[in-house]
């Protein structure tokens, strides 16, 4: 079992909030709508309610989970569920699906740079650009600076959001007729889609043991799930009613494509500010999952963070080599959402039954 | 016998021997050789006739004791040893061995040279206190007790410097400031082995949490009210002998951006100056580097008529921006440095010279273009307004990495040193506080001391960033009672 950390290292609850919400937004929101879009059509948006509505019972499920054993954090709970063996593969499940989330963050990221901004620049200077920062943040960070950039981000990208609106000058809401129109079968395959984008919140399996107030974690992860399943379902609506269907079905980046029309006095092409912009957004996303893999790689080799830290940025950026065309990178984020889906949307319910199942067997045992 | 007491005497002389000013003067008293052993540069010559040799000729009966509980002196003392006594003696005191007694005695009679007090030079205000610490403990001791009188107040003394001892004084209110600050801070102190401290900017880095980084970790002030108004916030001050600032921590990075003067001036013009100035200092790191990034890579960010607006003014000049933007970045420097260096009068003339005369030649010429200048012009400004000397310098370097940033990548490279600097920040500690309070670990309630300013009311509670012992100013349930119409 791993140690707890001491008050010193642990933040106040309603920093929670802010981890889950910005962990989950990342990239897919830039252009989760097409996703989502070619499976559900026009009913998109209710794909995305649903499956905010199945993560706040996936959140009730974790944080019951997690309050119930005196393990409080998933690798010593899968040692304690599965034993030593079984659990460690377990455990390196958890941290392959970090490093494969954190890998594909910096992909898609430098990828919708490049294809924007910056056509010659090469993949690999991108990633290694983004790859040294989290090693700089964090080598001598900790916890509370993941907590603390988490925090102060927020507020300096969540005014974009007032950005959004903007399209609505040239909305056509007949477009999000007729309402539920599409089948059972179309809206699961929209609410699978959604992952990607949704992922993040299991974060909290890691970040749990590091809350002061543990009985408030649940309220604010709610909430930023909350946050979050507000804000995609909004840029959904505003991505269906601004685009004309034909349109949507090949935007790839269609938050951003919808930037282009917004217009200051002295600022015009404004995605050409988002997209710097949102590296701040990603910025906690990068230092989480980077930071969860330091966690997972102290639990899985007994390594100390500092040094897993670099023996994971390396691993990350070798593996993001190995990518070069958009097709390939689009693929692998299939995957990881595919893989997410089944890590943070399926299996919290079974670890939940699992370890009541064990506490049960060994308090009967005793 | 004798002897014994003339080797004395010749001990002394012998360690102050390479001092021409070294004087030893004997008297016969009473039959008994009195010596008195002074530097003369050092003590005030009225002082030592009247008080100490015409007494000691008046005596009927003379030894040691007896003078030292009847001098008319203040601070005397017994010494017992020579090497004790020539360290008094390179002091200013003066020293005393009466024939055919062990021990001698010391009698301060030192008379320091001091400047008289004057206005603040590096933080001048508006409204409010004008008067400055000098280089003088003693008399920066006496002008806080003056503005302190609360009778918490503690003024410890240390000695800092194996070679060359300074005195220095740890001040702060005993039932507000934080214990764990102050335990911090004296050992610290305490564990400093260093053979020699010049001045207080020094002992501040040497109490440096981080070392290897751009931004000040401790507020040196020259302002007694500055002072007065952070210890009874709970903050801790350091006076050093021979220094006329004085340190106060722990700080926070906007603790750097707010002077005394938005305390005394009304809350709305307050709160609007410190957003000036927050904007200007915003302005001064970014505006440069954004037009680099923004003329080399993205002119499509700007809308046509401003465009051409700069298309026009850059069409004559020969280099990239970045090259454009340095060499002007480096003028401004230039010509700042060298106002600082000369004296007041010739540098205000510089400053005219140089900002007109050269800035109109470079365009002229075609060396850069008019937005620049103005952007360059503005940038400086902006880094002028920090009301912290030090920080005032951090901002104009902190600009040359983020240009050169800007130059490489665009704006995804000023983003990149925007989330540099956030780490950065986020990392830095003053005396194990975190740097970046209170914003992070947010704390609201501190919000009005940090970038707002409230109606005097709101003020009823000392900043938990300090972590006062004591954070109570005043009721406030009293302050926000509403009266009748007739009441």
């Amino acid at each position: 079992m791993m140690k707890t950390p001491n008050e010193r290292l642990s933040v106040n609850a309603y920093l929670v909030f802010f981890l889950v919400h910005t962990a989950q937004i990342g990239l897919g929101i830039v252009g989760v709508q097409r996703v989502i879009f070619v499976e559900a059509r026009q009913d998109a948006w209710i794909a995305v309610l649903i499956s905010g509505l199945w993560i706040h019972l996936i959140v009730f499920v974790i944080c019951q989970t997690l309050k119930s054993s005196e393990h409080d954090n998933i690798f010593s709970l899968h040692t304690f569920v599965y034993g030593r063996v079984l659990g460690w593969i377990m455990n390196a499940a958890v941290v392959v699906y970090f490093l494969m989330a954190y890998t594909s963050i910096l992909l898609g990221y430098v990828e919708m740079a490049l294809t924007w901004m910056y056509p010659d620049f090469p993949l690999w200077g991108g990633a290694l650009i983004l790859v040294l920062l989290t090693v700089y943040a964090l080598y001598g960070g900790g916890f509370r600076l993941v907590a603390g950039v988490s925090f102060l981000t927020f507020f300096m990208a969540i005014w974009i959001v007032v950005v959004v609106f903007q399209p609505l000058k040239y909305a056509e809401w007949i477009h999000l007729l007729p309402i539920l129109e599409a089948t059972p079968k179309q809206m699961m395959n929209g609410v699978l889609k959604t992952s990607y984008t949704m992922l993040g919140f299991e974060v909290l399996y890691i970040i749990y043991p590091f809350v002061k107030e543990k009985e408030r974690v649940h309220r604010y992860a709610q909430l930023g799930v909350l946050l979050t399943t507000f804000l995609v379902a909004i840029v959904t609506v505003i991505a269906i009613v601004f685009f004309s269907p034909k349109q949507l079905d090949v935007t790839i980046w269609a938050s951003l494509s919808m930037f282009t029309i917004v217009k200051f006095p002295f600022i015009e092409r404004f995605e050409y500010i988002v997209i710097p912009l949102w590296l701040l957004v990603i910025l906690p996303n990068l230092l989480l999952f980077m930071w969860a893999m330091t966690r997972g790689g102290k639990a899985l080799f007994h390594i100390k963070q500092k040094y897993g830290l670099f023996i994971f940025a390396c691993l990350s950026f070798f593996v993001a080599m190995m990518f070069e065309k958009r097709a390939t990178i689009n693929e692998f984020i299939d995957q990881v959402g595919w893989y997410g889906f089944w890590l943070s949307f399926v299996y919290p319910f079974f670890l939940y039954v699992f370890v009541r199942m064990k506490t049960w067997a060994k308090g009967s045992a005793k | 016998m004798w002897f014994s007491k003339k080797n004395r005497v010749d001990e002394v002389v012998k360690q102050l021997a390479h001092s021409p000013d070294f004087m030893c003067r004997r008297i016969e008293c009473k039959g008994k050789a009195v010596s008195v052993l002074f530097l003369s540069n050092l003590i005030n010559h009225a002082h030592l006739q009247q008080n100490v040799l015409a007494f000691i000729h008046e005596q009927e009966h003379i030894s040691i004791e007896q003078l030292a509980r009847c001098l008319p002196i203040g601070a005397v003392s017994i010494c017992e040893t020579e090497k004790e006594m020539a360290s008094y003696i390179r002091d200013g005191w003066a020293g005393i061995y009466i024939e055919k007694e062990k021990r001698g005695l010391v009698v301060n009679i030192a008379e320091k040279v001091e400047r008289s007090l004057e206005k603040a030079e590096t933080e001048s205000l508006v409204l409010g206190p004008k008067m400055s610490f000098t280089e003088s403990i003693d008399t920066n001791i006496r002008i806080l007790r003056q503005n302190i009188t609360d009778q918490k107040l503690v003024t410890e003394k240390m000695t800092i410097g194996v070679r060359n001892p300074l005195d220095v004084r740890v001040v702060y209110i005993e039932d507000i400031a934080d214990q764990t600050n102050v335990q911090t801070v004296k050992q610290r102190l305490t564990e400093l082995q260093i053979d020699e401290v010049i001045d207080s900017s020094i002992l501040a880095q040497l109490l440096d949490d981080h070392a290897y980084t751009i931004f000040p970790q401790y507020l040196l002030t020259e302002l007694p009210d500055r002072l007065a108004y952070s210890l009874m916030k709970g903050r801790i001050g350091i006076f050093v002998d021979r220094s006329p600032t004085v340190i106060i921590c722990p700080t926070t990075f906007f603790s750097f951006f707010e002077t005394t003067e938005d305390v005394y001036l009304r809350w709305t013009m307050s709160t609007v100056l410190r957003a000036v100035r927050m904007l200007g200092i915003f302005a001064s790191i970014f505006l440069s580097p954004l037009y680099v990034a923004v003329i080399t890579y993205h002119y499509e960010v700007i809308p046509s008529a401003l465009l051409l607006t700069i298309g026009e003014s850059r069409s004559r000049v020969p280099f990239p921006p970045v090259i454009e933007a340095l060499f002007l970045e480096f003028m401004i420097e230039l010509l700042r440095e060298a106002g600082a260096r000369l004296p007041t009068k010739v540098g205000q003339t510089m400053g005219i010279v140089g900002g007109i005369v050269l800035g109109q030649a470079a365009v002229e010429a075609g060396f850069t273009s008019n937005v620049l200048i103005i952007i360059v012009a503005l940038s400086a400004l902006g880094s002028f307004t920090a009301p912290s000397y030090e920080m005032g310098a951090t901002i104009r370097i902190l600009r040359f990495p983020i240009i050169l940033l800007a130059a490489l990548w665009g704006l995804i490279g000023i983003f990149i040193g925007v989330s540099l600097l956030l780490i950065h920040l986020l990392k830095l500690t003053s005396l194990g506080r975190p740097y970046l309070s209170p914003m992070y670990p947010f704390r609201f309630a501190d919000m009005k001391y940090a970038l707002i300013r409230l109606p005097i009311k709101f003020y009823n509670e000392r900043p938990k960033t300090n972590r006062p012992q004591n954070s109570r100013r005043f009721s406030w349930r009293e302050a926000m009672k509403r009266k009748d119409l007739d009441e």
